[in-house]
């Protein structure tokens, strides 16, 4: 199931090697005009196109660091609209304590990673699924702890965060957000892809794949999958630190299960074990609402139920996606970009016999 | 006095509940190792069915639980028959994902037909009023239903144990080419093992939302289980009836001596406790690797 996920770049096979470099040649090619595309976005957007910008580049960093977990070491979380409401609560706390943005950004970083540790430590040391159990406890005790926090403080209403970038218009904030979050964003994708293709990475792949052999090549397997399960926690949880500077409002019935699934969908739709397939998956996640928003009242004129159509389909793609395409959206591109860049010996011969 | 006799039978209650949502997972993972992520969709399915058609139509009581366990069962089935064949012998991994995305799919379509709303299904033959015992009122309805729903589990258990069906869905979970050599018709099992399941899923359902009242809460009441499931052992058909009483018991004790806010959280906590301690759980079979 997972042999097509990754790129098979055989090096000692001249042609494979030069397919290799043009679709890496086409891929940096494609980063570019992606890059120029966003910075003419930022500086052009309105408000409303830079806030749903700002959520795509949010969700990079939590469906980077869940592709890491799931894609790269194959363990399954639910826990991360448990690890957001856990990042969100931390700013909270440190705001209140006095410890100022942006130092409760690196707060919601530890206490991520700590957490994830103490809720992870039991599950992984066991072969098999019970990740996914232990994360489900986390949902459930994490958001009660939070909502019990929030009722004795200040009521149901929620925690007011201040905002950042004061001095400028909506738009004007949303577009140094734009900036200081794509930094973010970039920072995340350059750590998962070094930790992924470092020797950490490749035993992380081995545990996945082959969890039997992994120890008798002395990888410490318990270790690994908690360190894997620590940075990925750690990343969510800063994420949704930033998710409450932004929104500069917190409240604990945002962080539902149903969260924690649209996650599981960008790692789905996106491509398990790739970088681009993050990226991908965060974008189509977080755009669905609004696309079916605007072709629901384009096509029946009213958007009455957008939300729960957008439910419907990424929840079908998840379904979709795991029966018939394990590798996602990045898997056929990386197909696609064989298919037409590889070098086909047949060609050459058959132009010189049409001379 | 009165207090501790209250939360008992309410425990009893819950606990025959959280039996019948366990052994529908059992019963399904015994024999497809598909863990069912959606359960509590089928659960609340069920009892929305059964609500409107009662509130809205006027149906006889009996004839839509009939209609909506049938129902139910038949989703269950076509579920397994459409998607989840396929991925029969992959790793669990696999089947938990497929699931969980069946459930958001769910959880939209039904948010759709059925609305935001609250339903109520009244079984009107079912006694009303409540004993009065040592100045404790124990709702008579409510001890009916926790009995049906033990009775039900237990049936159902028994089935799988001692009979020649129930052999077969164990032998095919087991090795599913030596059960297939054995000429047992391996993906009918499968299937009929999903459809039980489901409608085992959908009474519970359908019980829960007499006693309370029926809204999008059932769902996550699917997930409370787990820890249930956890406690009896993944793999043991009477563990999750066990479990389920333990569970059901622990949660009305939380819920009257700390407050019913913290249910979920001492049922979760008791679940982490079994993952660090025993992971087969009290019954199950020790098939734990530690690494």
């Amino acid at each position: 199931m997972k042999q097509d996920v990754i790129p098979a770049s055989n090096v000692s096979d001249p042609a494979a090697g030069r397919t290799e470099l043009r679709r890496r040649l086409v891929l940096a090619v494609g980063a570019l005009l992606v890059a120029a595309y966003l910075l003419w976005t930022i500086e052009t957007g309105s408000s409303y196109t830079l806030y749903i910008l700002n959520s795509i580049l949010l969700a990079i960093m939590g469906s980077a660091a869940l592709n890491m977990l799931q894609g790269t070491a194959g363990l399954i979380s639910i826990g991360n609209a448990a690890f957001l409401c856990v990042g969100a609560f931390t700013t909270v706390v440190s705001l209140r304590a006095g410890l100022g943005y942006p130092f409760d950004l690196i707060a919601a970083l530890v206490t991520g990673a700590l957490l994830g540790g103490l809720v992870g430590l039991p599950a992984l040391r066991i072969r098999g699924f019970y990740l996914a159990f232990a994360t489900l406890a986390a949902q459930f005790i994490f958001t009660q702890l939070a909502q019990t926090y929030e009722t004795h403080e200040v009521g149901s209403s929620g925690f007011v965060v201040p905002l950042q970038f004061l001095g400028q218009t909506l738009a004007g904030q949303q577009r140094s957000w734009a900036f200081v979050l794509t930094g973010f964003a970039v920072v995340t994708l350059i750590l998962v892809r070094l930790l992924s293709t470092c020797r950490l990475g490749r035993a992380w792949r081995l545990i996945r794949d082959h969890e039997t052999i992994a120890p008798s090549l002395g990888i410490p397997v318990a270790r690994y999958k908690v360190v894997a399960f620590m940075i990925s926690s750690a990343l969510i949880s800063m994420e949704g630190a930033l998710a409450a500077h932004l929104s500069g409002y917190v409240t604990s019935d945002s962080f539902t299960l149903a969260v924690a699934i649209s996650y599981l969908a960008m790692v789905m739709i996106g491509g398990q074990d790739s970088i681009l397939g993050s990226v991908i998956g965060a974008i189509v996640v977080i755009g669905l609402p609004y696309l079916t928003q605007n072709v629901m009242s384009g096509i029946a004129g009213s958007s009455q139920y957008a939300p729960q159509f957008s439910e419907v389909l990424y929840g079908a793609l998840i379904v979709i996606f795991i029966l018939y395409s394990p590798g996602g959206i990045a898997g056929w591109l990386h197909k696609g970009f064989n298919l037409i860049l590889r070098e086909r010996p047949g060609a050459a011969a058959s132009t010189a016999r049409l001379d | 006095m009165a207090e501790l006799i209250v939360t008992l039978f309410e425990g009893v209650s819950l606990g025959g509940t959280y039996a019948l949502i366990a052994l529908g997972i059992i019963i399904i993972f015994r024999a497809t190792h598909t863990f069912n992520f959606a359960h509590g969709e089928f659960m609340l399915l069920a009892a929305y069915l059964v609500a409107k058609w009662q509130t809205e139509w006027h149906v006889p009581v009996l004839l839509t639980t009939a209609v909506g366990l049938a129902v139910v069962a038949a989703v269950g089935w076509l579920l397994f028959r459409i998607v989840l064949q396929r991925i029969v012998g992959a790793s669990t991994f696999v089947g938990v994902i497929a699931t969980l995305g069946f459930a958001a799919m769910a959880d939209g379509i039904m948010s759709i037909i059925f609305g935001p709303g609250e339903y109520n299904i009244t079984y009107s033959f079912l006694p009303s009023g409540s004993w009065v015992w040592d100045g404790a009122h124990v709702s008579k309805e409510m001890v009916v239903l926790a009995i049906v729903d033990l009775v039900v589990a237990g049936a159902a258990a028994a089935y799988i144990s001692y009979t020649r069906v129930g052999a077969r869905v164990r032998a095919a979970g087991q090795d599913a080419l030596l059960a297939s050599q054995g000429a047992i018709n391996v993906h009918r099992i499968y299937a009929g093992s999903w459809a039980v399941g489901c409608a085992l899923a959908g009474f519970a359902g359908i019980v829960y939302g007499a006693s309370n009242v029926v809204s999008t809460d059932i769902t996550s009441l699917g997930l409370v289980a787990f820890p249930a499931i956890l406690l009896g052992g993944l793999d043991s058909i009477g563990g999750s009836i066990v479990g389920g009483i333990i569970v059901g018991m622990v949660q009305a004790f939380t819920a009257t001596y700390l407050g019913g806010q913290w249910i979920d959280v001492t049922a979760y906590s008791l679940l982490l406790v079994v993952i660090l301690l025993k992971p087969s759980g009290l019954f199950g079979t020790e098939t734990v690797v530690r690494v």
